[in-house]
């Protein structure tokens, strides 16, 4: 089979924290509500050349990945420091009027995320949140500014903070900071996991040359794998499932794109080089979560099929991973760091490895997540490749904080289909994506009336589906106490909009 | 302990003599067992072999159920091909998949993830939905009760339907007309998409027992197996889920079939985010199982239940809210809605076929040239692709 032809990227179009993704160790998140927006559109058009574009992104991301190649560590001194803006529904509206025909066709953007809260399981009392929990607490715009250097972050916070306030135009909710974590926790979540293994890879080109791919490629042209795959374990999809206007994933094939003749796009013409922006602020709660792991582990432990079951391997059966990385479906027994390099750490499937759910659970909530090859109540697995997001989030507060936890932001074409459909129909579902599932024992929201539970499995002789043990999860681990749905509009459109 | 009787879909008690049940038994023995001989053709058409068949009629055929095991299958109530066509929670794919035609078009033409629903509005110039109702009951009981007990059918239509119907509604002469009014435009009582039927089920599970291999290679993904099988619409939700499952456990070497009672059901509905006009969540009885059980129903009606107020004030389903968006449009319920059937799976082992070419390739059936042959079982129609 031929490679299929990849589009060439708007690159200047295109706000960069989206398809290339800002990487940086320091992240702040500004939500600002506008109240004047005849007063807000100059300092609109004054911030509008200062985002960051995909090409400035990616070229930046191209040259630290050639440094850090050359060194075999990361390139010090080399520094940026980038800006993206988006809009909620209310930002929107406040600041163009637009006819119903041009409008974005997200139903659960235009609602916002306040509206759709219950849906996403966060319970009726959200007067704790930071932000977005009430209806005047909700953003019109979110600014996310990011830097290699926490020192010329700040200065840029301060800067846009007081561009935004002496316009007069706003108010600003809630500044959050946000830190890869210290030490050993380096590129690890709150809980004490590695996070943001696993992204989907954008198909996609920076240019007209045939091979100036974004996404760089191991697999050589004619090499099969190069079909479906950037690198081992690390699927193509098509860029049109995170950014509007460009060729979108096809339930049906895992190759092709979906044909734009037979399933057009509804969003409008100004809306292209756009992405949907979901914004969580994740609350951790780390004591509940190891002492439950603990307590639970006791338990398990005095039963003869999990003898030996301590807290840690408990949490990664609850996972899916190790705190390392190491998928616990290739190595269910204990992490291994011959399966940490980036090339085994995300190249596994389930159902292949483990149809029965024996070695990994299929409650661990990477399998709840994204599904791979197992069978999906809504198709096949091809059409999980179209649920897939770009995370961009980043861990908040400091470990000895009592308030820590993680940012989570994702980027994608559809927050119906993809964020809302994760969270809703899979991660709170008991019995989805299928019997035997379970609730996601991680970022599952209890039901109003019951516990959460989850289902581990353990081989045994004459039952090749294993013996089931039920555990009922009382409390959450994880609560929201911020969140917003906002649009990330083309760099022209900013431009537009800012008069 | 062995099954010695097929009974109606959920234990329904329509049935009021022995020889009702038995009847029905009958039927669903026939469909099964004409479905595993299908199954066995098409083996031998493929491998020249006579193979035993993983599936089987857990009625007339003896198995070891040492082992046995049960797989329920789920998947969802809206039609998956609007959603690709429209995109998921968009006004577009709700509003294609129902209409006021006297014929119920859309439902006969796009409701066919075996949920069918009917949305009843008030007078207002909103024109508010009052009420939707659900039903997942395929035509063949129904067809059967036509012809084995047709009071008991013509009281049914009149409890859930309308009192004043007449049998001349229902039937021209003694020929029970399944698309009648009171089935399609003015009424709701059983399936009527052409796919949406017990028999479908039956075949898709039959024939999903069968391995297939393509260059080569096994299959295991579910759009390749159902493309090559030939089995249902490959653009569904169900049809290649249930296949999917169907086929891992064959694979695996089980022995398969489908639990008693054979139906098609509605196993739950997810109500988080519904909420009243005063913001508060609405109660689970909103969703009133009206025939079948919890777990298991049949036929089921979401309205407001009487006596309800909202800030003092009555209201009806159309001023409920679904997170932001007002409850408009049936599919916007039936979204939320998981559909079940659960197979049966024993004997891991027993039985070790290979595996088979794809259908159109003349492979599975041993024909040169693209033609597949047509497994028509009498009462039951076989995938059909629906227009667009």
């Amino acid at each position: 089979m031929a490679a299929p032809l990849e589009p060439v990227l708007d690159v200047n179009e295109i706000q960069g924290n989206s398809l290339a993704g800002f990487n940086k160790d320091y992240q702040t998140l500004v939500f600002v509500q506008i109240r004047d927006a005849g007063k807000f559109r100059p300092w609109l058009k004054s911030a509008a050349p200062a985002v960051a574009t995909l090409a400035q992104v990616n070229a930046f991301n191209r040259l630290f990945r050639s440094m850090a190649a050359a060194l075999d560590d990361d390139p010090q001194g080399l520094s940026a420091t980038w800006m993206n803006l988006a809009f909620s529904s209310r930002g929107i509206r406040k600041l163009v009027d637009l006819p119903v025909e041009q409008q974005l066709q997200d139903n659960s953007f235009q609602s916002g995320q306040f509206q759709q809260s219950e849906l996403l399981g966060d319970p009726p009392d959200r007067s704790g949140w930071k932000v977005g929990g009430s209806e005047e607490t909700e953003a019109d715009l979110l600014v996310i500014l990011a830097s290699d250097s926490a020192a010329a972050l700040k200065a840029r916070v301060v800067a846009v903070r007081r561009g935004l306030l002496n316009s007069k135009a706003v108010k600003i909710l809630w500044t959050q900071a946000g830190a890869t974590l210290p030490g050993d926790l380096r590129g690890h979540e709150h809980f004490g996991f590695r996070d943001g293994i696993s992204q989907p890879s954008p198909r996609g080109r920076v240019s007209e040359q045939p091979q100036d791919f974004l996404t760089p490629r191991a697999f050589a042209d004619g090499d099969e794998r190069s079909l479906r795959f950037a690198r081992a374990g690390r699927r193509l999809v098509w860029p049109g499932q995170f950014v509007l206007g460009y060729p979108r994933q096809d339930d049906a094939d895992d190759v092709q794109a979906l044909d734009p003749v037979e399933y057009p796009e509804f969003e409008p013409e100004w809306a292209k080089n756009g992405s949907y922006v979901v914004f969580r602020r994740l609350r951790q709660n780390v004591k509940r979560f190891w002492d439950f792991m603990k307590s639970e582990a006791a338990a398990l432990a005095a039963t003869p099929e999990f003898a030996g079951w301590d807290h840690v391997r408990l949490a990664a059966n609850l996972v899916g991973r190790w705190p390392d990385g190491t998928p616990v479906v290739l190595s269910p027994g204990g992490p291994d760091g011959a399966l940490v390099d980036a090339d085994r750490i995300n190249d596994f499937t389930f159902r292949e490895q483990d149809e029965a759910g024996l070695r990994c659970p299929m409650s661990a909530h990477i399998r709840k997540a994204n599904t791979r090859d197992d069978p999906v109540d809504d198709g096949g697995p091809r059409r999980m490749l179209t649920r897939l997001v770009l995370r961009r989030g980043i861990p908040y507060g400091a470990v000895e904080d009592d308030d820590k936890g993680l940012l989570f932001v994702c980027y994608q074409r559809s927050i119906a289909a993809q964020f809302e459909f994760l969270i809703n129909h899979w991660a709170n579902a008991e019995e989805l994506p299928r019997a035997g599932s379970g609730h996601d024992p991680i970022i599952g929201q209890k039901p109003p009336d019951r516990a959460r539970t989850i289902h581990l499995r353990t081989a045994s002789q004459g039952n090749p589906f294993g013996v089931v043990r039920t555990i009922p999860i009382p409390n959450d681990f994880v609560e929201a106490t911020g969140g917003g749905y906002f649009f990330s509009p083309a760099a022209s459109v900013l431009k537009r909009w800012g008069g | 302990m062995a099954l010695i009787r097929f009974d109606p879909p959920a234990n329904v008690g329509d049935f009021t003599s022995d020889a009702l049940r038995a009847g029905w038994s009958s039927f669903i023995s026939d469909l099964v067992t004409s479905q595993v001989t299908d199954a066995q053709q098409e083996l031998h058409s493929a491998t020249n072999q006579t193979l035993p068949c993983q599936f089987f009629n857990e009625v007339t055929e003896a198995k070891n159920m040492a082992d046995r095991v049960e797989q329920a299958i789920f998947w969802q109530g809206f039609p998956r091909v609007l959603e690709k066509k429209y995109g998921e929670g968009t006004t577009q794919a709700f509003r294609a998949a129902e209409d006021d035609t006297p014929t119920a078009a859309a439902r006969q033409k796009y409701q066919d993830e075996y949920l069918e629903w009917r949305v009843v509005r008030d007078t207002s110039p909103a024109r508010k939905i009052v009420r939707v109702e659900f039903t997942c009951e395929g035509p063949e009981y129904w067809k059967y009760l036509a012809t084995n007990a047709p009071d008991t059918l013509l009281k049914l239509y009149r409890d859930h339907v309308d009192p004043g119907i007449q049998k001349a509604d229902l039937f021209a002469g003694n020929q029970y007309n399944p698309l009648n009014p009171f089935n399609t435009g003015r009424g709701i009582m059983h399936l009527v998409q052409p796919n949406n039927t017990l028999g479908a089920e039956v075949n898709i599970a039959a024939r999903a027992i069968i391995s297939r291999k393509q260059n080569g290679a096994v299959l295991t993904d579910a759009d390749a197996l159902i493309r090559c099988a030939e089995y249902g619409d490959p653009r569904r939700a169900s049809d290649p889920h249930i296949g999917d499952v169907v086929n891992g456990l064959a694979r695996a070497g089980h022995s398969i079939t489908l639990r008693n009672p054979i139906g098609l059901y509605i196993s739950g509905i997810g109500l988080n985010g519904f909420a009243k006009p005063d913001g508060t969540p609405i109660s689970a009885n909103y969703f009133r199982i009206v025939r079948g059980t919890p777990g298991a129903a049949l036929r089921a009606v979401f309205e407001v239940p009487a006596g309800e107020t909202s800030g003092g004030h009555p209201f009806v389903a159309g001023d409920i809210k679904i997170g932001g968006a007002r409850l408009e449009y049936g599919g916007q319920i039936a979204k939320r809605i998981t559909m079940m059937l659960t197979g049966v799976a024993c004997e891991l082992g027993r039985i070790h076929n290979p595996a088979v070419g794809c259908v159109s390739s003349g492979q599975g059936l041993g024909m040169a040239g693209g033609h597949t042959a047509h497994l028509h079982v009498p009462g039951h129609t076989r995938y059909q692709p629906a227009e667009d």
